[in-house]
């Protein structure tokens, strides 16, 4: 394989180094893709197969979720340099793609459908987050309406204490 | 924004260029579509259905009526339409915002069966456009007049990249194999979870299959031509429509 030169002014060597940069990983049945609380930057996008996403506590492991083919997980690594929060499972076989943090940059350009794919994602993620933390909040206060478990902004009391 | 859709049964054509004197596609479009209601198709448009560069005002006015005309029956049969944004009507993302949002976009990914296909016009993976869109703009205006001694030109244009690509590859500058830019986008995308990837853009009809798994299909064109891309019962076919019926291409 001829790798393209370092450095040229070549537009599309950028995109060749990029499209030779997909790292592929391909675990069975059940095999750990991350654990959690481990150290590790990269991101992965399931290509084939699908992902289990689980979560310890104290009554044992908890499934989140599942990553179905074509989405992605382990972006809060990537993107903010943190311990995994969550560990992930290989549900049957599964093949999926590895995107390091050096790589992001080159990979978004070759392919930027990929970067409005994971902010929509994101976006949807966040969304479901926040209705579930309401959720939560609500159960809070019916059982236990005396101690209220979040105080709202209040401009007015803010700016007398300035 | 919707860029994740379903649907079972969807024909996707592209590059009609409406509003180019020499578009051909307000011709053709009619038993299309009365094909499409009567197989419970829907459809979508994918890039450049509407030529902002090289529109003349009264082409765009006849072409476009009759066009519209056309899809307000699709719809009234129940038939969708997704209309995917080229690069000769970029201009329609400023109107990603509004109502029309519904039936824009910059993509899609479409779940039908079993299958998981992209669908984009492409031209951000022609190399010429995304080292310049302004210069590739501007050159597309001024090559305006070219269609009057050939109406062919884009698919001159796309073989001429392919042939500086074949040469490349007999020097022994590139070690990707592809013929195409677009062939080898099109394989990037399918190794993050599709199994066919359809472009329009190259206005050349083609059904390649990819070395890494996974179909990449080019829509071809309606400025001069009339085929189409049609995804049903789990499969991905490249046809040709003629009056008479749709003829699948070979790959």
């Amino acid at each position: 394989m001829k790798l393209p030169r370092v450095g040229s002014s070549r537009s599309n060597d950028v995109s060749r180094l990029a499209s030779r940069v997909d790292a592929e990983q391909t675990h069975a049945d059940g095999e750990c893709i991350v654990a959690e609380g481990s150290l590790g930057q990269e991101m992965f996008i399931v290509a084939d197969g699908r992902v289990r996403i689980a979560k310890s506590s104290s009554a044992g492991s908890v499934t989140l979720g599942y990553v179905e083919r074509g989405d992605f997980f382990g972006e809060m690594s990537l993107l903010e340099s943190v311990p995994r929060a969550a560990s992930a499972f290989a549900v049957g076989e599964t093949r999926v793609v590895v995107i390091d943090p050096g790589t992001l940059l080159l990979k978004v350009r070759r392919d930027p459908t990929l970067a409005l794919e994971m902010l929509k994602k994101l976006s949807t993620r966040l969304r479901v987050a926040n209705a579930r933390l309401v959720d939560v909040i609500s159960q809070t206060e019916r059982q236990e309406p005396t101690v209220p478990v979040w105080e709202p902004f209040d401009d007015q009391q803010s700016s007398h204490a300035d | 924004m919707r860029i994740d859709v379903e649907e079972k049964r969807l024909a996707v054509v592209s590059d009609l260029h409406l509003g180019n004197p020499y578009s051909l596609a307000s011709h053709k479009l009619s038993s299309f579509v009365d094909y499409l209601i009567e197989n419970r198709f829907n459809l979508c448009i994918n890039g450049d259905g509407v030529d902002i560069l090289q529109a003349r005002l009264n082409a765009l006015t006849q072409q476009a009526l009759e066009v519209l005309d056309l899809l307000r029956k699709f719809q009234a049969y129940g038939g969708r339409i997704y209309y995917v944004i080229g690069n000769h009507d970029i201009t329609l993302e400023r109107v990603l915002h509004t109502w029309l949002a519904e039936y824009l976009a910059p993509f899609l990914n479409l779940q039908s069966g079993r299958l998981r296909v992209r669908i984009e016009h492409g031209h951000i993976y022609d190399q010429f456009y995304a080292a310049s869109p302004r210069v590739y703009e501007g050159l597309s205006i001024a090559a305006g007049p070219l269609l009057r001694i050939y109406p062919d030109i884009y698919r001159v244009w796309s073989a001429t990249t392919r042939s500086r690509i074949k040469v490349r590859n007999v020097i022994g500058d590139t070690s990707e194999g592809y013929d195409s830019p677009e062939q080898e986008a099109a394989a990037m995308i399918a190794n993050r979870g599709f199994d066919a990837v359809v472009f329009g853009h190259t206005h050349r009809p083609e059904r390649v299959e990819l070395d890494g798994g996974g179909v990449y299909v080019n829509s071809g064109n309606w400025l001069r031509g009339s085929t189409f891309v049609e995804i049903a019962d789990d499969s991905v076919a490249l046809r040709q429509w003629n009056p008479s019926g749709p003829v699948t291409l070979p790959s």
